[in-house]
């Protein structure tokens, strides 16, 4: 498996910036030089400061480290795209399960145009509505996201759950008395489990995107906690003289999302061959 | 047809969610309205006046009689109709986004088609390279990134507003200049267009560049592909013909996708480039927590949303005959 | 022996690079078709056959490395600059796809697919005239027996049926005149009793217009019927060749010996045995005779050195074995 994985350099590089990222995030606090200045800190004497050995990617309008704050940034990117899947996916893979699996019953019905009215917008347009109802915070901005986010599972489950749902040896096992949670879990689900965990790698990536999006709009994660879209918003009315506010965050996200996205292409076609 | 009913029935689905939505979290719409400081029975009268009084059904179903007559209530924001508001700023959005799903067209299938054309090969590598790059970078940072080169280091374009035509006739600058016969304004209304819009479309050209490569790709190791070698076809009329046209059916029902993404990412670059259009609107509105403003702005791209749908099942069915002719046999 | 000889293969060597490596497919293949000719090439599924044709007519995947000579009345075929090449591929040389579901484009009509056939093939003065083309493309239709051209031509290809398909196939190989026809199995997608007729039609086709053939399949019981003489081909390399009815009355190679056992007999015998063991390993093929590891007689020196070919008689029967040294 890993033999196989390893031949595509892309993958193994994608696999090293998702580790150190993650291995980055965990152990934040004990990296970065100046971890107080993840917080409302100042220090107006050290503002404005050009990349130097002091502050490797320069410091912001209040003195800030913004390398120290690009670390804390990924720290709350990471918790949040794990929370967010953490929750919507179990529980979208669930609803498609059901649906595919009770093919034109009530249930089905009802669990499709819910999710057709989750999909009637596009996904970034309806988290910033739901972000916006509620008040503007991490914990907010989390809820919406997961809110918008299960419905894309339980479209991708339910494909797959339905022409599974219809093969011989389902119906085979049904009429064996083999009760309907157990055909769902120990004969569907597995089959499913391929895209669902492309699915799910990719998106860590996506979810970073929408969660900085909601945070450049000013409706995620409130100052002065460093999150990365922010960062570059703050940024962006310091340019071009302080370039270094903007243009380090915005790389810090690219390349975590360049990371996950290597990763599950990788992950992806690691399925495609075993399919071979 | 039956599937764009059902989306018009999940669009009505979405309005009475987020309606509830709004109405049901704490805070007071009447006293958000006008201020802490206004006395109390004015905000009663406010009250009385959008019918919070009364149960949520009552006021959806006032709510929803209005939208039906075109009437989407007041902005809290601007204090205007909303529906004028919208009037004012969607021109400005749709041009937008036109622009940029151009781009996003030819550039997209032309870097698809030069990859195809070079597989394997220095300039295939280079082009998957730069979709990936562009596939994960976020329309904000495309849109941050150019107006730090284009706008301030090597100032060549208008970084931003648009340019404004004068009588509006549709609100299009573009196409306003093009009916008073004003080229002049006509290229400068243009070069206003090409920062915000090629910042948005980046995303949807590297999607699409990587689409429509892969497909080609695919369809290039089919037998019909191989045939028409075998008959000695000419090998542009084979990729241009008999190998590009069944290969831009993912495409297109890609841009689809891509063209209600367009909108979304609107709402960054819009603010990014201080562009007047209906995302700015919204956004501005979500801050200000407008309710009226918020439920028109997403039924609008709603709408847009369907017939942007509908378009991509037009296109598709004129490229792919087995969809034409077996839907006017089926449904 | 004095026939002209039409096509003449030598030394081709076809290797695909893949994940795990690089694959040996075709390993010092020759072959001769005559001129007016039938030619069978034998063999079970995945042994090279359809690499064989594609590699005469240059349409391998860009993942192909192949060298060795393919002489076409006397012109080598692998020096043709492209230009050539496609000149052949219009006038002088056809092929029949196996599967003619995925060999018709299934984006563009008939009438699309046949004209632009038909148009390369012919004189450039004739090919502007609208009504030429029609003609020809009405004649080419009629001759596989579709009784109503102008709706075939109309439609797409997903509007006909599997026969009607290889019908259309087999009259875009044959629309304008050619010499040489390769035939990849065709009909194998088919149901048996279509299968039957439209190897009939190709037969009474060939015979017509005094095409050269070459005619793959995986069946012995189709070659029979419709071939002069036979290539048997086991892993890329040619085991047996002969004039079709001295293979059938005398097969030499064990491999042909296990196929013709494979083949059911009206006698009411039923299948009497099949060939046990695995395909051949492309990646690491064996250095002596590929057959080897399945061969029931193989001697030591089988699976150590590659046998030659041992003529034997005098009609041009020959055999790739150790046991006939």
């Amino acid at each position: 498996m890993w033999y196989k994985f390893s031949r595509s350099k892309l993958s193994v590089i994608g696999l090293f910036i998702v580790v150190s990222v993650i291995l980055l995030a965990i152990f934040a606090p004990f990296i970065v030089p100046y971890p107080l200045h993840a917080g409302a800190y100042t220090d107006f004497a050290n503002a404005n400061q050009a990349p130097s050995a002091e502050f490797l990617m320069g410091s912001d309008n209040i003195g800030r480290d913004i390398l120290s704050r690009i670390v804390f940034g990924l720290r709350s990117a990471i918790t949040m795209s794990l929370f967010v899947l953490a929750i919507s996916v179990p529980f979208g893979v669930f609803m498609g399960l059901i649906a595919g699996y009770f093919q034109r019953s009530l249930i089905d019905s009802v669990i499709t145009r819910i999710t057709d009215i989750f999909l009637s917008v596009p996904p970034l347009v309806l988290a910033l509505v739901i972000a916006s109802l509620l008040e503007p915070s991490l914990r907010n901005a989390m809820l919406a996201i997961t809110i918008m986010w299960w419905p894309w599972y339980t479209r991708l489950v339910y494909g797959q759950a339905s022409s599974i749902s219809r093969l011989d040896f389902v119906r085979a096992s049904e009429l064996s008395g083999v009760k309907w949670w157990n055909l769902l879990f120990k004969e569907i689900l597995p089959n499913c489990v391929s895209p669902i965990l492309t699915k799910v790698t990719l998106d860590m990536g996506l979810v970073i995107i929408i969660a900085s999006s909601l945070a450049f709009v000013g409706l995620g994660e409130q100052p002065p906690a460093p999150a990365l879209g922010n960062m570059v918003a703050d940024g962006a009315k310091y340019m071009p003289e302080q370039w270094w506010m903007t243009i380090f965050p915005a790389l810090a996200i690219m390349i975590v999302v360049l990371g996950f996205n290597l990763l599950g292409d990788g992950i992806r076609d690691l399925y495609s061959m075993e399919d071979k | 047809m039956k599937r764009t009913l059902w989306s018009v029935a999940a669009l009505i689905g979405l309005s009475i969610l987020i309606f509830s939505l709004s109405r049901m979290l704490p805070g007071d719409p009447a006293r958000m309205a006008l201020g802490p400081r206004a006395p109390e029975y004015v905000v009663e009268e406010l009250r009385v006046e959008m019918r919070l009084d009364q149960p949520l059904h009552i006021q959806y179903g006032y709510w929803a009689s209005g939208v039906v007559r075109g009437d989407f209530g007041r902005s809290l924001m601007t204090r205007r109709a909303v529906s004028q508001d919208i009037r004012a700023y969607l021109p400005a959005t749709i041009e937008l986004v036109i622009f940029a799903a151009t781009v996003q067209v030819i550039f997209g299938i032309a870097l698809g088609v030069l990859s195809t054309m070079y597989n394997g090969r220095w300039v295939d590598n280079i082009i998957r390279i730069v979709a990936y790059l562009g596939i994960v970078t976020p329309a904000f940072v495309f849109g941050v990134i150019f107006l730090l080169i284009f706008g301030y280091l090597w100032p060549i374009l208008p970084a931003a507003g648009r340019l404004s035509v004068e009588p509006a006739i549709t609100g299009m600058t573009t196409v306003d200049s093009l009916l008073k016969g004003d080229f002049s304004s006509f290229f400068r209304a243009i070069s206003h267009f090409i920062l915000p819009g090629t910042a948005l479309a980046m995303n949807g050209v590297a999607q699409l560049a990587r689409v429509t490569r892969s497909s080609m790709v695919d369809n290039l190791k089919s037998d019909y592909v191989d045939m028409a070698f075998s008959q000695g076809l000419n090998e542009s009329k084979i990729m241009f013909k008999y190998l590009l046209r069944p290969s831009l059916i993912p495409s297109v029902s890609m841009m689809a996708m891509q063209f209600a993404i367009l909108f979304s990412n609107a709402f960054l670059v819009e603010l990014i480039f201080n562009w007047p259009g209906l995302s700015r609107y919204g956004v501005n509105a979500m801050l200000y927590k407008d309710f009226n403003a918020i439920i028109a702005v997403v039924l609008v791209l709603g709408i847009v949303f369907i017939i942007a749908n509908i378009l991509a099942d037009t296109i598709i069915a004129l490229l792919d005959p087995r969809i034409r002719l077996q839907a006017g046999k089926g449904a | 022996m004095g026939k002209e000889v039409i096509l003449s293969v030598k030394n081709l060597n076809v290797n695909y690079r893949v994940y795990e490596g690089t694959m040996k497919v075709i390993d010092g293949l020759n072959l001769t078709v005559n001129m007016g000719e039938k030619v069978g090439l034998v063999g079970e599924t995945g042994c090279g056959k359809t690499s064989t044709l594609k590699s005469i007519l240059r349409i391998m995947p860009q993942n192909c490395i192949y060298s060795g000579e393919i002489y076409f009345e006397g012109n080598d075929m692998m020096k043709m600059k492209s230009d050539k090449m496609r000149n052949m591929r219009r006038r002088n040389i056809s092929m029949i796809f196996q599967d003619p579901t995925s060999a018709l484009n299934p984006v563009f009509t008939i009438r699309d697919q046949l004209y632009s056939v038909i148009r390369n093939s012919i004189p450039e003065r004739k090919a502007r005239n609208k009504r030429e083309v029609e003609k020809i493309a009405e004649k080419a239709l009629k001759e596989v027996y579709l009784a109503d051209p102008q709706r075939v031509l109309a439609g797409y290809p997903f509007q006909l049926s599997g026969g009607m398909r290889q019908r259309v196939c087999i009259a875009m190989a044959l629309a304008t005149n050619k010499d040489l026809l390769l035939a990849d199995e065709p009909g194998t997608s088919l149901d048996v009793t279509i299968q039957d007729q439209v190897l009939r039609l190709i037969d009474e086709l060939v015979a017509e217009k005094g095409l050269s053939v070459l005619l793959v399949s995986h069946s012995l019981g189709v070659v029979r019927e419709m071939t002069d003489r036979i290539y048997v081909m086991y892993g890329g390399n040619m085991v047996e060749s002969g004039p079709t009815k001295e293979l059938f009355k005398e097969p030499l190679h064990p491999y042909t010996v296990a196929l013709l056992d494979c083949v059911p007999k009206l006698t009411g015998e039923g299948i009497r045995a099949t060939i046990s063991g695995e395909m051949v390993d492309y990646l690491n093929p064996s250095k002596g005779c590929r057959f080897a590891p399945r061969c029931k007689k193989a001697l030591n020196i089988c699976h150590s050195t590659k046998p030659i070919q041992n003529t034997v008689g005098s009609s041009g029967h020959w055999v790739a074995c150790h046991l006939y040294e």
